[in-house]
């Protein structure tokens, strides 16, 4: 009985979806920002998941019988920068207003954000139901004959 | 008189139990993997070797009928699910309904073992 691997692997994708939730947020209260530490205004941010595989003997012998790893966690590997153009907005009253008055306002669309968000949200549930579900296997395994 | 410590039901329900916390546990991968891009869904099929197991019998190819199983029990790519634009092919509803069913069929085993173990722990201990 190993659920300590199972546990891992949830374990591995709550973290992966908070980070996400954590850039999403970043991303919706900097809607606006105009100005950065490294100048310009503020860009959207992304996360990049990777599949992780989780180390130990049942995973070994699996993977040793199919080319991939079987139980693979999930990492963020990088979170990246969209570099898509910003926003240009005409408000020539704005401090950071260029020459032909437009502010250029970050590349964050609140539409796509919140969708991330529900995505994170319910790929997050789905994953402490796993938890759960885990957490009554092993209960019953440990009362088998008790 | 036949070996009621070594009885074939406790070995094969003990088996059985296993081999649903490893398909578990490909299901929980899966379920973590919903979001990674290229990811393609896994499925631990075991019913063909596990019905193949009890149609043999508990006679006293019990060893060998357990070596093939663990052999048997591989994870493959499960090829029936629709590849997403993003290339990965884990559909959260169908995994979650297999990883909840599996789950509970887990709940089942361990219930009717431990049933057994406590016919064996009241033979042993005898009537009051």
């Amino acid at each position: 009985m190993d659920f300590t691997g199972t546990l891992a692997i949830s374990g591995s994708a709550l973290s992966a979806e908070r980070l996400r939730l954590d850039a999403i947020a970043s991303n919706l209260a900097n809607a606006s920002t105009t100005r950065t530490p490294e100048g310009g205004p503020y860009r959207r941010r992304n996360v990049v998941f990777a599949a992780d595989p989780v180390e130990n003997d049942f995973g070994e012998t699996l993977a040793s019988l199919t080319e991939q790893g079987a139980r693979e966690g999930v990492v963020v590997t990088d979170v990246v920068e969209d570099h898509t153009p910003p926003r240009m907005v005409f408000d020539p009253s704005h401090p950071d207003a260029n020459a032909d008055g437009y502010v250029a306002y970050p590349n964050v669309d609140p539409m796509t954000e919140t969708i991330d968000l529900m995505a994170a949200t319910r790929a997050y549930e789905a994953n402490v139901q796993v938890v759960n579900a885990t957490r009554r296997m092993a209960e019953a395994a440990l009362g088998i004959g008790g | 008189m036949p070996n009621v410590l070594f009885d074939p039901t406790i070995e094969g329900l003990a088996r059985t139990l296993t081999l649903h916390q490893q398909r578990h546990e490909v299901l929980a991968s899966n379920l973590a993997n919903v979001e990674t891009p290229g990811y393609r869904a896994r499925e631990l099929d075991f019913q063909d070797v596990l019905k193949e197991a009890f149609d043999s019998g508990g006679g006293g190819e019990r060893a060998e009928g357990g070596a093939s199983m663990e052999r048997a029990s591989m994870v493959v790519e499960d090829k029936t699910a629709p590849r997403r634009a993003d290339g990965n092919t884990v559909d959260m509803d169908l995994q979650m309904a297999k990883l909840n069913a599996n789950g509970t069929t887990y709940l089942a085993l361990a219930r009717i073992l431990g049933r057994r173990v406590a016919l064996l722990r009241q033979a042993i201990e005898g009537t009051r």
